[in-house]
């Protein structure tokens, strides 16, 4: 009985201990990989350039809204006037065509665009999926198992399908940008659940919280005090390895015409409407400019995802 | 001929060293020993002695991040010096291997007659299903499996520990080698399996005439079947002679130190002792005898365990007892 | 086995009338009216009930669904008359708009998505699978840094940016092969195939690389499984080892590639997109675009059953290859 306090004195300590140790060991090496600091480094530029954007714009000296007449062809259906969609001095990009609006504004907000509707996505999904996966772990029984054939099923369920449909059914009133988010977020936390289940579970049955449970430690306490630091590099890397799935499917959607309003400066839309221009190959920049941001982004959030899953040693997957 | 013939296998001064990212890590040091017809060796030692790469590399299994050298004469051919082809006409033919895990050394997607069928055919290529078919059978009955015709259709998965390991050892003796290696062949078994195994090993042995080589860590199975004992140290081999001289007149003290963190039946109430610290593994060997940071006998000897390593050496008994060890022929071990 | 398949089949079909009700409850609750859309504007109140009433949506969601699985069997009828509109079975729902049943709407648009999906997909299975097990067996040199380094780049990449690109470089600048279209097979097999190299190409470059990364470490796997070393113990011929490793990277392999091949119609809704192709996906893109809710959920409902038919064979195959799950 005695020692009842002892061990719950340590616990948090103990835990504690275990969070800043593998953490801070982990980001070391991450700081010596260099293609995950590559990787960093595409993140770091393409999203400061979104969340700067009325800055950068502003240097610029344009807007994504005015509409430039003068530097479109009406005759030719609207095509930019000038070398690779109207690149010049003032128009670092070019111009969109028909509208003549300046496509570096329009680049920089539309990242803007597409970086906010990730992140709420994936902080939604990881949140939701996390918590639900360390519940099944912990709680078991037959909740673990229902739960666990749910995410079964939506494991293979065609998502792209119901998210376009979904599109459909919400009145146009409702913001699009946050109904990207949510509907993105409904349907992106089953491969987060099903990966924190798994460790969850392995996580239940080891010593420390064995003892945490037989000294009577609510269950609560357990799951944040003993369990979630255990899983912090997991969800990081989880974080970090889907939100370019994320990037990729809110920007399709828009590519698709069923994201965000047409008004919107949004990568995937921007993408979307190149398509008929790069059939003719009349206006290579408007796909060009749009799709490099997109892939720069990508890919080092692919490299920096890769690179936080070799430095906190976690297995995705059941391969 | 003759010397060959009477010794089916011999392993002169075999070294295998694993290049890895720290450096090249040596797992066999320098190994030399023969088998004789009829006879079983039993290689003992704790996990990262060095026993399990010994028994792959007198197949020739061993990675290609390894260099091997030395010699391993199997039947007077030496498997380190023929080609891979050469190689694969001597594995499973002349010389066999049965695994410690045999599920996982099964393929789980085919029926264990196939298994045992397939490995008779690889030598036999004239044969066709059906004589191989029904010889799968008959080795599969010698191996005491009841009612061979009809398990032979059934999958790995299906059958018991004990009698998985049965398919393991037909599939081994299909081709009746003159060498049958076994590494831990009973470890992963119940007690009562394992005395199973080991008979039919023994009895196999003893009816084809093999030369056996037991790679084990348990004393307990050593005592029931082997001729000669070799003791694996990091690399080495410390100890080497019949098994009366090492169950009587151990004269290396991790030998004397794995006798006495094994039961004794006859020994009631003696207490059982731990060797105390932690095995050398080839990555981080001790200088001088690989032993000295866990020997009780150190300090009697000095110095020299720590900068000289210890050539085997002679030692009373029979001729063939040999130890590496500073404390020399004259020091009895209690 | 027989009990095994019957099982199975069981827990789909209930699988998949439960997503149809989730989809009824939720689509057919929801505030936005489908009637509005047909009634056009001005819309008369007495217009938009005779259009409610012509398409059975005057009441609760439940009993549509009923109606629904109804006409899954045994067909509709929508109106009375020479007006009629006849919706036989199976009948996933009808498009006022257009006139036409759901089911004649896909199956017309059918053949399109199909040459795409499975074109690319067998494409994809084939240069995946040789990439993956050639740089498992150049492990860490040249090949496996060209695979690995290639398949990471690509998976980074979205479907529709890298078709553009392609559009782009092999369509435009290099004018190998059509930009768009296509053309059906049954009128020139030439073109046919003309006009789906590239859409083949980009999906087997995306999906391939996921092939080849799985492949891979299987290959790698396998290589290193004691059941190898054991028949390697047995003096069998390297020819022999490949093949069995192989098998072993296959089976795991197929079930993937029966998933995809399902899910592909998801990512047909880019490739048709960006190749100007009217299958499947540009249906559903269009019925979105058209408010037409018969046509979204119907091709949403297709597309649900196609991955649920998917897993069943898959699983089904799975008995038949690996005698482990048959029985337990």
């Amino acid at each position: 009985m005695s020692q009842a306090p002892v061990s719950l004195a340590q616990s948090p300590g103990d835990s504690g201990r275990r969070l800043r140790g593998p953490f801070a060991e982990a980001l070391g090496q991450l700081r010596h990989d260099r293609m995950g600091m590559i990787g960093l480094g595409c993140v770091l530029l393409v999203v400061g350039a979104g969340l700067f954007a009325p800055v950068l714009a502003a240097i610029a000296g344009q807007d994504p809204y005015t509409f430039h007449s003068d530097l479109i062809d009406a005759a030719n259906g609207g095509q930019p006037i000038g070398p690779l969609g109207g690149v010049s001095s003032t128009h670092w990009f070019g111009v969109e065509p028909q509208t003549g609006r300046d496509l570096f504004a329009l680049v920089v907000y539309g990242i803007r665009t597409s970086v906010l509707i990730a992140l709420g996505a994936t902080f939604l999904s990881v949140t939701f999926g996390v918590l639900l996966g360390l519940a099944m772990g912990y709680f078991g029984g037959v909740f673990e198992y229902v739960m666990g054939r749910f995410v079964d099923f939506m494991f293979g369920f065609p998502s792209l399908l119901f998210l376009i449909a979904i599109q459909l059914i919400v009145p146009p009133e409702f913001p699009r940008t946050v109904l990207l988010a949510l509907s993105l977020a409904v349907f992106g936390w089953v491969s987060t659940a099903r990966l924190i289940h798994g460790q969850a579970k392995s996580l239940v049955n080891r010593d420390f919280i064995e003892a945490a449970r037989s000294t009577g430690t609510p269950p609560g306490r357990i799951l944040r005090a003993e369990m979630l630091p255990n899983l912090v590099g997991t969800v990081a890397v989880i974080t970090a390895l889907s939100f370019p799935t994320t990037i990729s499917t809110a920007a399709g959607l828009s590519f698709l015409g069923v994201g965000v309003s047409p008004t919107t400066p949004e990568l995937g839309r921007l993408i979307g409407q190149s398509v008929t221009w790069t059939y003719t190959g009349a206006d290579v920049g408007f796909l060009l400019f749009p799709g490099a941001a997109l892939l720069i982004l990508m890919l080092g959030s692919t490299l920096l995802g890769d690179a936080l899953r070799d430095a906190f040693d976690v297995r995705m997957g059941e391969r | 001929m003759a010397e060959t013939e009477q010794f089916p296998l011999r392993v002169d001064d075999l070294r295998v060293d694993f290049a890895t990212r720290q450096g090249t890590v040596s797992a066999v040091d320098g190994v030399s020993f023969q088998v004789e017809r009829g006879h079983v060796l039993a290689i003992v030692g704790e996990s990262g002695s060095g026993k399990s790469v010994t028994s792959r590399a007198c197949l020739g299994l061993i990675d290609d991040n390894a260099t091997t050298r030395g010699s391993i004469l199997v039947e007077g051919q030496d498997m380190l010096a023929l080609t891979e082809r050469e190689r694969n006409k001597l594995r499973g033919q002349r010389i066999s291997m049965v695994f410690q895990d045999a599920l996982a050394a099964l393929n789980p997607f085919a029926t264990v007659g196939r298994q045992v069928a397939d490995a008779y055919r690889v030598h036999h290529p004239s044969a066709n299903r059906k004589q191989a078919h029904a010889r799968a059978v008959e080795a599969l009955a010698a191996v005491g499996v009841p009612e061979p015709a009809q398990r032979a259709a059934q999958f790995p998965h299906e059958f018991s520990g004990g009698m998985r390991q049965r398919v393991m050892i037909a599939m081994a003796i299909v081709n009746e080698p003159a060498v049958l290696i076994a590494d831990e062949p009973t470890t992963a078994l119940d007690v009562t399996v394992q005395a199973q195994v080991l008979q039919v090993l023994d009895e196999l042995r003893e009816r084809m005439g093999m030369a056996m080589v037991l790679v084990t860590h348990d004393l307990g199975v050593v005592a029931q079947i082997a001729d000669e004992v070799a003791v694996m140290y990091c690399g080495h081999f410390v100890e080497k002679g019949t098994v009366f001289d090492i169950f009587d007149r151990p004269s290396h003290p991790y030998t004397l130190g794995l006798l006495n963190s094994t039961p004794d039946p006859e020994a009631d109430g003696k207490r059982l002792k731990a060797i105390p610290g932690v095995p050398a593994s080839g990555s981080s060997r001790p200088s001088g005898c690989p032993f000295h940071p866990r020997c009780a006998y150190q300090p009697e000897v000095g110095e020299r365990c720590l900068v000289e390593r210890p050539e085997l050496g002679e030692r009373p008994g029979s001729e063939q007892h040999r130890a590496a060890c500073h404390l020399g022929p004259e020091r009895k071990l209690p | 086995m027989v009990r095994f398949i019957v099982r199975r089949v069981i827990i789909s079909v209930f699988v998949l009338l439960a997503i149809s009700l989730c989809v009824y409850l939720i689509f057919y609750s929801s505030t936005v009216d489908p009637a509005r859309v047909i009634c056009g504007r001005p819309c008369q109140p007495e217009r938009l009930t005779q259009i409610h009433q012509l398409m059975d949506i005057d009441k609760p969601a439940f009993a549509q669904w009923l109606d629904f699985v109804k006409g899954l069997f045994v067909g509709r009828t929508f109106g009375t008359g020479p007006s009629a509109m006849i919706c036989s079975a199976p009948c996933l729902g009808y498009s006022f708009d257009l006139r036409q049943s759901v089911t004649s709407l896909i199956v017309a648009r059918l053949p399109i998505t199909a040459s795409i999906a499975v074109g690319g997909a067998v494409l994809a299975l084939f240069a995946g699978m040789a990439s993956g097990i050639l740089a498992a067996r150049h492990r860490n040199r040249l090949p496996d840094h060209l695979v690995r380094g290639s398949s990471l780049v690509l998976l980074a990449t979205p479907t529709y940016l890298l078709g553009l690109i392609a559009i782009l470089v092999f369509g435009f600048w290099l004018n190998m092969v059509p930009v768009s279209g296509y053309v059906p097979f049954g009128e020139s097999p030439v073109e046919w195939l003309w006009h789906l190299v590239l859409p083949w190409c980009v999906i087997a470059a995306l999906s391939g690389s996921s092939y080849a990364r799985y492949a891979r470490n299987q290959m790698l796997d396998e290589l290193g499984a004691e059941h190898l070393l054991a028949l390697r113990a047995t003096g069998a011929s390297p020819r022999t080892v490949g093949r069995t490793a192989r098998r072993g990277v296959w089976v795991p392999i197929i079930t993937l590639f029966g998933l995809d091949l399902a899910g592909l119609l998801g990512g047909a809704v880019f490739t048709e997109r960006v190749f100007g192709m009217h299958g499947i996906g540009d249906l559903l893109i269009d019925g979105v675009g058209r408010h037409d809710l018969g046509v979204v959920v119907g091709t949403a409902l297709f597309g649900a059953a196609l991955i649920i038919a998917a897993n069943l064979v898959v699983d089904i195959a799975y008995g038949f290859i690996d005698p482990r799950v048959r029985r337990g």
